[in-house]
């Protein structure tokens, strides 16, 4: 036993010794345009909780918002990102943003079922906002195919993650911990909304 | 009708072998010059890669056999015959010297539309499917034209290209198809269409870019 756990530190010790330092920011070729894409969405918290938010919402009303908010999203924020290509100017994206997280992060504290049209109106306004910080950012990537890729991945797994836990309600408690969920997410817009985090 | 996973198996290899051996040529590979002087067996290749050598053709390819497959077997046989004898009017017009400015943008809309189609799926979806399914194969023959070839290569080429097209959406939307029944499931049909919703968000992302470097 012991014999065996001496190997194991003493690997452990020249993987450590061996390593090289990481370039995370080299940022070239396929895999630089895809992996940085790919970290847009996840590295800020205020897009995290608001396309978590997305899911979970979609979860919470149930079919089909289920699947048609999470493909109205992305959707439109393509657009949006179009958008942002072009240059369009559209002010307070970052408000957009923060308060996306704040009025979906508050539908679900409330547990309010809106009608699907209207669902996807709001969800969709909030994806351009989403969208067009994404998309300023495409024409500089060095690989845009991956980046696009990365970024719509990376969307759409955190959505994949909102519906995850949206799957909660099935449970006696889990209705209340949608609710808790969303009034996180709320209140993680307000501290981007008024500058704390 | 398809029961056990065994025959799914081998067509999905075919299917994974073609796009990861495209991809990689696309991408990691050198740029296709269909204009240089090429043997026999290198044009076919050539031809067999070219449609992943652009990212119009590489999502027109996607997303046409998740249109396909997702309606699959509803008007399958009929949808492919539509392709490839647009292709064949493509490749005809192609060698009579018509040229598209912008080809590839335009195909790159029409994959767009057609990944937006499958996964909205509004009434009309498979009308509106044939025409643009008619419509990018006509581009893609168009786009496989090469310029100055002998016309042994030349003929190779095309027959890589047509072959290539044809192969990866037919098999791709069959194989798309038979997982679907296979696993008869909501939840695979849900998921299938929200990555078409991600491919259609990606080829609208890059119209926008090739639009506005135009």
């Amino acid at each position: 036993m012991f014999h065996r756990f001496a190997i194991i530190q003493l690997c452990v010790l020249l993987l450590i010794f061996s390593c090289q330092s990481a370039l995370a920011h080299s940022g070239e070729g396929i895999t630089g345009g895809f992996l940085s894409g790919f970290a847009h969405p996840i590295l800020g918290w205020d897009h995290v909780v608001a396309m978590v938010a997305v899911g979970l919402w979609g979860a919470y009303l149930g079919l089909p918002a289920l699947w048609v908010l999470p493909i109205v999203f992305p959707l439109v924020m393509a657009f949006g990102a179009a958008l942002g290509i072009f240059g369009v100017p559209i002010p307070a994206i970052e408000t957009g943003i923060a308060s996306s997280a704040i009025v979906l992060g508050v539908l679900i504290l409330l547990a309010v079922r809106l009608p699907l049209w209207l669902a996807m109106i709001i969800v969709g306004v909030f994806a351009i906002f989403h969208g067009y910080a994404h998309g300023t950012e495409l024409p500089s990537a060095a690989n845009p195919l991956s980046y696009g890729v990365g970024f719509v991945i990376a969307t759409g797994l955190l959505h994949l993650i909102g519906i995850g836990f949206g799957f909660l309600i099935k449970y006696p408690w889990g209705g209340h911990f949608i609710r808790a969920g969303g009034g996180v997410i709320a209140l993680v817009g307000c501290a981007f909304l008024f500058g704390l985090v | 009708m398809l029961k056990r996973g065994i025959f799914i198996g081998l067509p999905v290899l075919y299917l994974a072998s073609v796009l990861v051996a495209g991809l990689g040529q696309a991408h990691f590979g050198v740029p296709i010059e269909t204009q240089t002087s090429v043997g026999l067996l290198q044009g076919f290749f050539l031809g067999f890669m070219h449609p992943f050598s652009t990212e119009g053709q590489l999502l027109g390819v996607i997303s046409f056999a998740l249109m396909l497959g997702l309606s699959y077997p509803r008007r399958f046989y009929v949808s492919l015959v539509i392709l490839a004898l647009a292709m064949v009017v493509g490749i005809g017009l192609g060698q009579a010297g018509v040229y598209i400015v912008g080809g590839d943008p335009v195909l790159l809309l029409g994959a767009t539309f057609a990944a937006c189609l499958a996964a909205l799926r509004p009434q009309g979806f498979w009308f509106a499917g044939v025409i643009l399914l008619g419509f990018a194969g006509v581009l893609f023959g168009l786009a496989s034209t090469p310029e100055d070839e002998p016309l042994m290569v030349t003929v190779l080429l095309l027959l890589g290209s047509f072959i290539s097209v044809n192969v990866c959406i037919g098999l791709g939307a069959r194989v798309i198809g038979l997982v679907r029944q296979r696993f008869a499931s909501p939840n695979l049909m849900i998921g299938l269409r929200i990555l078409t919703a991600w491919v259609a968000a990606v080829a609208i992302l890059m119209v926008a870019l090739v639009f506005s470097f135009a």
